[in-house]
């Protein structure tokens, strides 16, 4: 039987969509403003959205961003996941450094993290560009999906996966259809995170974009 | 034993390389000078670190500190009532509420916060609103704030906070609860000794990543809070891409990097002896 969760429970998460919601709707309306500086209401016009379909260096941008969190979330969720499945099975002595270890990329500020990448790749004479914006991305976002799956399982128990074994299923079935349905939604909420933890980083955007106010912000400085 | 070493053997490289390599190099630098020209002289000073104890700097770095905590307090406050409210709603429902509350935060925290300075600024939406309805007479000085600033970073690292929070709810027994209450427990206790507990992994580790990305972000503290809010990521930037003094920018990092870890040790101790006595009163 479920029980129904209280009334304000229901109001206070409308209000915070709501909150959530009002400075992504006004910044759709004012993508429509026909005006190029001010935040003022000049009328309706779709200029900036034909201007945006002709600048290749807005698309280039936006197909780069794009590569770079699809990139990057995928061999960072495989890593996390990898980590916190591996994890369960070593001496509590590799697991506490190993844990410690993946925690320091969400203990360090990215900005710390971004930086000290930025000495390495200068000292490799890396030239700066996709590869090494992915690299840096996939260090970052695999602790998160890590942090999140590794808390799935912990709360999960091993009870089920005992029993599968029991009852004759392989290790790669076992895992199949009993691990991986029950953390399934710690893995997609990690993914999640390292996307959305992606296309956040995006933020050297050259400042032109950020004065039209809308037009597409994912933007990566590609030499 | 075997297997699950050679899982980790690929994350192992990956993070030595990419982690713990440049921040060695970092924390190397952090006792290093700089020449004139603003190049790293590999010579031992503890130049970085004195530079740090300048009051400017101390005052930076409380401000940084205040705001990043409240942050995450006000973050778990406005969060866990919201992650609640999905982890109990129809499964379809919770699908689509994580989507909603994630999707806005695909588009950039940029353009973001700038819809912000729309809303906030002096003929901004929020005035005029209010101007309109007759509550104010003169427009309110919002934006270029603290609080401003506050509320951006509470804006922008919601869903750092409700996810986790989510995952930690969901998984947990229901049964517990129809338990509870079955036993005479008002919803206020099933809450405090069944709910609150399960979901401290998922407050943990929000709390964690909304403090440290609140730390980490100079940005929203540029455009929110003007020339006068400054952080203690804005002045690391600077020292390594502006002031080209890497050595006090490595020290600042270390600095900044050390107090989080004691925060963050702090903070995971007062959780687990908050647990405790919640198993004591339930006992």
């Amino acid at each position: 039987m479920k029980k129904k969760t209280h009334p304000l429970l229901g109001l206070h998460s409308l209000i915070m969509m709501i909150f959530i919601y009002v400075p992504i709707l006004l910044i759709i309306v004012y993508s429509f403003n026909n005006t190029r500086l001010s935040g003022d209401w000049k009328g309706f016009t779709f200029d900036w959205y034909v201007s945006l379909m002709k600048d290749r260096h807005v698309m280039e941008a936006l197909s780069n961003s794009l590569i770079v969190a699809v990139s990057s979330t995928i061999v960072a969720t495989i890593f996390g996941t990898l980590a916190a499945l591996a994890l369960r099975n070593v001496s509590r002595k590799l697991r506490v450094s190993m844990n410690g270890l993946l925690y320091l990329p969400v203990i360090i500020p990215d900005i710390i993290m971004g930086l000290s990448l930025l000495v390495l790749f200068t000292q490799l004479h890396m030239p700066f560009g996709k590869i090494t914006v992915i690299i840096a991305h996939i260090t970052f976002s695999m602790s998160y999906v890590y942090v999140v799956v590794t808390a799935r399982l912990t709360g999960m128990g091993r009870q089920l996966e005992e029993a599968a074994s029991d009852l004759g299923a392989s290790g790669w079935q076992t895992f199949r259809h009993v691990t991986l349905p029950q953390i399934s939604p710690g893995i997609i909420s990690g993914a999640l995170i390292a996307f959305t933890m992606s296309l956040e980083t995006s933020w050297s955007a050259s400042s032109w974009l950020v004065q039209a106010l809308l037009r597409f912000p994912y933007i990566y400085m590609v030499k | 034993m075997r297997k699950s070493k050679l899982m980790l053997a690929p994350v192992l490289l990956w993070l030595s390389i990419f982690l713990l390599i440049p921040m060695l190099i970092v924390v190397v630098i952090s006792f290093t000078q700089r020449d004139t020209l603003g190049n790293v002289v590999f010579s031992f000073s503890l130049e970085g670190y004195k530079t740090f104890f300048d009051s400017l700097y101390l005052g930076i770095y409380w401000d940084t500190l205040v705001l990043s905590v409240l942050t995450t307090v006000i973050c778990l406050l406005v969060s866990y009532p919201l992650a609640y409210y999905i982890a109990n709603a129809p499964a379809k429902m919770q699908k689509w509420g994580l989507i909603l509350i994630t999707i806005p935060f695909w588009i950039n925290f940029l353009i973001r916060t700038y819809a912000w300075v729309l809303l906030l600024r002096t003929q901004g939406v929020v005035n005029t609103i209010l101007m309109h309805l007759g509550w104010i007479q003169d427009p309110i000085q919002m934006l270029y704030t603290k609080g401003a600033v506050l509320l951006g970073m509470v804006y922008n690292f919601i869903p750092f906070m409700v996810l986790p929070i989510y995952v930690a709810l969901e998984q947990m027994d229901k049964r517990l609860l129809d338990a509870a209450s079955d036993l005479g427990a008002s919803r206020w206790k099933a809450f405090r000794y069944i709910t609150l507990p399960q979901s401290k992994s998922g407050i943990m580790t929000g709390a964690v990543l909304v403090y440290v990305s609140t730390t980490g972000m100079f940005v929203v503290t540029d455009i929110l809070g003007g020339a006068k809010s400054m952080m203690i990521s804005n002045i690391i930037q600077s020292q390594y891409l502006g002031a080209r003094n890497w050595p006090f920018g490595s020290a600042l990092s270390v600095i900044f990097v050390i107090t989080s870890l004691i925060l963050i040790m702090l903070f995971n101790r007062a959780m687990q002896s908050k647990a405790d006595r919640a198993k004591e009163g339930r006992a």
